[in-house]
């Protein structure tokens, strides 16, 4: 079976969408690249694939039947989200509260509810070189981002290896976007604020029982706030990408860092290799000296 | 009283040390950082933090088996749209079990469990902190990884962090926001009087601030764009400016690029508080002024 591999990294802005698009543009086996950021999908920004159209993806609410409907209340006292009122009138939906468990549709006695697809957002696929993307992109108002991602997880192709651009944090989108994947690589940076977040990060790989492993980015002098965590932790150093203002260029103008900077390819192919290739477990393999 | 919240749609543009250093241009003021899943203003809070208290957070609840009703019906595994709960062998029979990450306390195995084996507890979902610091209450949040209800966090900080400075008439809430345009965001940006939008010039960021502009526009909320690292690429800067002006978004200034600010943060202090001297601390202090302005 195909690995699934996510890049994430509880604080935001640590250089995940680089990681991610570095290794894709690296990397010598076509791979099946998502974009789980649905909040701020920005990966399209560096590989400009030839996107199919947008599909919109829906998550299930209820609707009433009124002229079924009894009063009776059942589906309020079943719903715990607070999304059904039932006044006078007749009831009441909030869809926004809805979590699309179900219950006030096998709560209600008289057949009055059913549901209805609400969209929520929508994700694409296209093709960049070899590969296959895929990125979701969230309504804006819309709370909940976890259907979303899931459902860019459940379109990816599973005949190759699949790289998960994952949301920033450690809460449900994070879930979402690395629960069952093989590995997990947390992308962070060398300030007290780096490491604060990794921590937070890597407890949440821990709790889900993924595998794990750390990039450090803007890597220099003070690389020993993370690689003291690592060794602490027993996580291994995958790679040091450097401190280089040529990289931040390169990526404040949607350039590939790999592609603006050629010195920065060998690291990434080693990381590929790593992460990518199975036989070639990132578990198991050494760990850098720190 | 006032709130201003300091948020980017982007992560890592600088919010928490623009925050910081908002702060102790500020002060005395109530901060409250609502980025839970990650809280990172305690990490700058200067002198210290004294009288620190801490309140356990359970958001929502969990369904939870009793092993020793429970039938093995399996209609629980059945009727649970979360994948949450399924049936594992132990000893001779089956038996249900919750997974606490996938399960969103919807409580439809517990209403349909047809032996009354499971039941609803609340869920240990984090801690609500506060304590003193130099620059004057802060109040954050610390959600339990991979818990969910990071919107109910938020809106817990926000509402001990303006019971508290009610208490003490403070006049200014500052608000250090998540990043992304989701729940947590929608709930920091309730209330709020101004929401400044910390950008920075990459194409990223750009993309992002739309995004976050739009939703606050929809929220009805006045925000008001600062460009952060702006000299980095001058071009990008102007850009992301033209655009606040074409949507009729007011920009406050530009921040340098600078590694004060690391040095700042890698001593746990403020730009303004490390190198009241750098150019960037300068900087901070005209748009702390034009914030003012914009608060009225």
């Amino acid at each position: 079976m195909a690995r699934t591999i996510a890049v994430a990294s509880g604080k935001g802005g640590t250089g995940k969408t680089t990681v991610v698009a570095c290794l894709a543009a690296v990397s010598s086996e076509p791979l099946a690249v998502l974009d789980c950021d649905v909040e701020e999908p920005n990966l399209h920004l560096f590989l400009n694939a030839d996107w199919q159209p947008g599909q919109p993806v829906t998550v299930p609410v209820p609707v009433v039947d009124e002229t079924r409907c009894n009063y009776c209340g059942n589906c309020r006292l079943a719903c715990r989200f607070n999304a059904i009122a039932v006044l006078p009138t007749g009831p009441m939906l909030f869809p926004g509260l809805c979590h699309g468990c179900g219950g006030c549709i096998l709560a209600c006695p008289y057949d009055a509810l059913s549901e209805v697809p609400r969209p929520i957002g929508s994700m694409r696929t296209g093709r960049w070189r070899e590969h296959v993307v895929l990125d979701g992109r969230l309504e804006i108002g819309e709370a909940k981002s976890p259907p979303l991602i899931e459902a860019v997880r459940q379109a990816a192709p599973d005949d190759r290896p699949v790289l998960i651009d994952a949301p920033p944090g450690t809460s449900c989108p994070l879930v979402s976007a690395v629960r069952g994947v093989d590995y997990v690589v947390l992308v962070t940076e060398p300030t007290p604020l780096g490491r604060h977040d990794l921590a937070l990060a890597a407890a949440a790989a821990r709790q889900l029982g993924l595998p794990t492993g750390v990039v450090i980015n803007r890597a220099g002098s003070n690389d020993e706030l993370i690689t003291s965590f690592c060794a602490e932790q027993g996580l291994p150093v995958l790679a040091r990408i450097p401190f280089d203002r040529r990289i931040a260029a390169a990526y404040a103008q949607g350039q590939l860092p790999v592609e603006a900077v050629p010195e920065l390819r060998p690291l990434f192919a080693a990381l590929a290799g790593r992460l990518l290739i199975p036989a070639a477990k990132p578990a198991g393999a050494s760990r850098e000296q720190a | 009283m006032k709130q201003l919240l300091v948020i980017s749609g982007k992560g890592g543009t600088g919010k928490t040390s623009v925050t910081a250093g908002l702060a102790s241009l500020a002060a005395p003021v109530v901060l409250a950082d609502c980025d839970v899943d990650a809280a990172n203003l305690h990490l700058l809070a200067g002198d210290g933090i004294t009288d620190r208290q801490a309140q356990a957070f359970s958001g929502g609840s969990l369904a939870q088996v009793d092993p020793a009703g429970c039938i093995g019906c399996g209609l629980c595994s059945e009727l649970c749209r979360f994948g949450a709960i399924h049936l594992q062998p132990t000893g001779a029979r089956q038996i249900a079990v919750v997974d606490p990450l996938g399960c969103e306390g919807c409580g439809v195995c517990i209403d349909h469990c047809p032996t009354l084996s499971i039941s609803e507890v609340p869920r240990q979902a984090g801690e609500l902190i506060d304590g003193r610091t130099s620059r004057g209450p802060l109040v954050w949040g610390r959600l339990e990884p991979g818990q969910p209800n990071s919107g109910k966090l938020v809106e817990r900080v926000r509402s001990r962090a303006q019971a508290i400075a009610k208490q003490h008439q403070h006049a200014l809430v500052i608000v250090d926001g998540p990043p992304g345009i989701g729940c947590p965001v929608i709930a920091a940006l309730s209330g709020i009087d101004l929401a400044l939008i910390v950008a920075e010039p990459s194409a990223s960021s750009l993309h992002d601030l739309a995004r976050v502009v739009e939703l606050a526009t929809r929220f009805r909320t006045a925000c008001a764009v600062v460009v952060n690292k702006a000299d980095l690429r001058e071009s990008a800067s102007e850009q992301i400016e033209g655009w606040c002006s074409r949507q009729g978004v007011p920009t406050l200034g530009r921040i340098s690029y600078d590694v004060v600010f690391s040095a700042a943060a890698c001593a746990g202090r403020s730009v303004p508080e490390l190198a009241p001297a750098a150019p960037a601390a300068r900087e901070l202090a005209v748009l702390w002024e034009r914030i003012q302005g914009q608060l009225g």
